[in-house]
């Protein structure tokens, strides 16, 4: 079980004066079950490379294999693979319009052509998943706090049961304890649930605690898919793409041009912290 | 001098029925008093719903105080014959670029504020092209809004405003949209207008990074001032308020990364001081603990 990016093109305009790349030839094979978070400067393809994941777009040339079949063959199901691969746009919130939270939620799996109460079952799961209580089900999504509509938005996708859930830049815009939460429960539903997560973020600190596989994509092309840490090593080259490293990976650099044999590829408070107490003297 | 004097403020927000009976209120600012002094970068920190953007709204005179004096530029907000030279001297600059730019040329965009105040032509043109020069958007300013990036679009946003020569802008969440670099632009123009213009600064963002270069960082909770852990007011330098990480905390706020790493470190018994905020510091703070022999 994977899916497996061969070759993907995704050339935009062609044949005319403004003709450009917003994917060239990207190859990349993700394992069911990991956490992979996609990172790059703003224009770069990440939010174009996610939507050839679940078939929204075509690509120019290349496919995507999802469970070894590929899903821009003639007479593949995509309505059903959408339901599999769950895409959670950037504010998804704006997405929300129905009169109460739970009708909101069971608006996905109803489409699915699933029972009244199969929905509401599967609503009630999903919203419990995403830590929203029973108290808000019948008020109107749009009377919730931010941090809130972006959780329902979630469970909406949630309640389709999905292998594979997308997530575009889910902590924009979202107060500390928001992303905390946010970042929080996409690591408990992958650790639980055994679901892929496939997060963009723009944010390396937050990719540093959560993702095991980082994709960092640049003018079109794939140019690191490795573990973070791996990754981080390469400072120069991520800043030549306008991407930093984790503000605590700089601090081992600056460390050890001060004098100090730490690991230059820390990239957490807990791992700086449990290598700082290892090496320190007093 | 005080650019803004805030006494006793209240102001709440009704939630209504559909035969219009109010069925809930909140309380968005519960006796707020504070003042911001001229000249001064002033960070407002708070999780949502903290009435952070309430005080913002009020600033700008978009809404009144149910109760309280609020002055601006010596100007009382309740009175409305004052408004407009009130929301001349207070810019604000939102959270979404889209929602701020009119025009379909980055000149003319700034030049509309100039404009609606029936300034004559070559004053405007004078204007705009310091407002341009001031946000380093000089080779946009005949493109279309529409081609910039979210950066950019704010850096016009700020211009439109510039071009009113305000005392004071008000940044509400301005690089809550935008990726680290537009974060960065951002910040740097806001910077650089406190320094080299002398413009009051109020920001307010989500982002701890952002506070720790301001001169003042305000905590507001349930709508005023937040306390700390012992009752004293969450209202200092950055030094003064990242030094409360535990209370931060408690408010659902976190400190700079750096910040937290000191923090942890001096929980284990490193004798390392409180308050470190950059990597420089948190490095020479360090140095007298590196292991004599490698």
């Amino acid at each position: 079980m994977s899916i497996r990016a061969e070759h993907l093109t995704h050339l935009y305009s062609p044949g005319t004066a403004f003709e450009s790349y917003a994917l060239k030839d990207i190859s990349f094979e993700i394992a069911d079950g990991s956490f992979v978070a996609v990172i790059g400067h703003t224009g770069s393809g990440k939010s174009t490379l996610i939507q050839h994941l679940n078939g929204l777009y075509r690509p120019t040339s290349g496919t995507v294999y999802y469970n070894g079949e590929d899903i821009f063959a003639e007479g593949y199901d995509l309505k059903a693979l959408r339901t599999k691969i769950g895409l959670v746009f950037q504010y998804p919130e704006y997405q929300l319009f129905e009169e109460d939270v739970i009708t909101d939620v069971m608006f996905g799996p109803k489409n699915m052509g699933l029972s009244d109460d199969e929905a509401r079952a599967r609503a009630k799961k999903a919203l419990m998943q995403v830590g929203i209580g029973e108290s808000l089900y019948k008020r109107s999504p749009f009377d919730l706090s931010g941090g809130q509509k972006r959780r329902v938005a979630i469970a909406g996708v949630l309640a389709m049961d999905p292998e594979v859930l997308i997530l575009d830049e889910p902590t924009a815009g979202l107060d500390p304890r928001g992303r905390e939460e946010t970042l929080a429960m996409l690591e408990e539903l992958h650790s639980e649930r055994k679901i892929t997560v496939i997060l963009v973020s723009h944010s390396m600190d937050d990719v540093a605690e959560c993702a095991d596989m980082l994709m960092v994509l640049k003018d079109a092309e794939l140019k690191f898919f490795d573990r973070p840490k791996e990754v981080f090593r390469h400072v120069e080259e991520l800043e030549s793409y306008g991407l930093a490293v984790p503000e605590i990976t700089y601090l081992a650099h600056d460390l050890i041009k001060a004098g100090l044999d730490i690991d230059p590829t820390v990239s957490t408070v807990s791992e700086a912290k449990a290598e700082l107490l290892k090496l320190l003297k007093w | 001098m005080n650019i803004i004097k805030a006494a006793h403020i209240f102001y709440e927000y009704m939630v209504r029925d559909e035969n219009d009976k109010v069925i809930e209120t909140t309380k968005a600012l519960n006796d707020l008093s504070l003042d911001i002094e001229e000249g001064s970068f002033v960070c407002l920190l708070g999780h949502n719903g903290c009435g952070k953007s309430t005080f913002a709204k009020l600033i700008n005179a978009l809404n009144l105080p149910k109760e309280g004096t609020l002055l601006v530029n010596g100007m009382d907000t309740a009175d409305g014959s004052l408004t407009l030279r009130i929301r001349e001297s207070a810019g604000m600059v939102f959270q979404n670029p889209d929602n701020q730019i009119i025009s379909n040329i980055v000149e003319e965009d700034v030049a509309f504020g100039p404009e609606n105040i029936g300034l004559p032509s070559e004053e405007i043109m004078e204007r705009v092209d310091e407002a341009i020069n001031a946000v380093g958007m000089q080779a946009f300013r005949n493109k279309s809004p529409n081609q910039l990036s979210g950066g950019q679009k704010q850096r016009v946003a700020i211009a439109g405003i510039m071009a009113m020569r305000p005392k004071c802008i008000i940044f509400d969440e301005p690089t809550a949209m935008l990726d680290p670099d537009g974060r960065k632009d951002v910040l740097e123009i806001a910077h650089r207008l406190n320094r080299e213009e002398n413009i009051t600064i109020v920001h307010i963002t989500h982002y701890m990074e952002e506070a720790v270069d301001a001169d003042r960082i305000i905590v507001l909770e349930n709508g005023s001032i937040a306390e700390d852990l012992e009752g004293r007011p969450m209202d200092g330098t950055p030094k003064d308020i990242f030094s409360k990480v535990e209370d931060l905390k408690a408010l659902a706020l976190t400190v700079p990364v750096i910040t937290e790493l000191a923090y942890e470190l001096r929980k284990e018994g490193l004798p390392i001081r409180e308050g470190i905020l950059t990597r420089k510091e948190l490095v020479d703070a360090l140095k007298p603990f590196f292991p004599k022999t490698r």
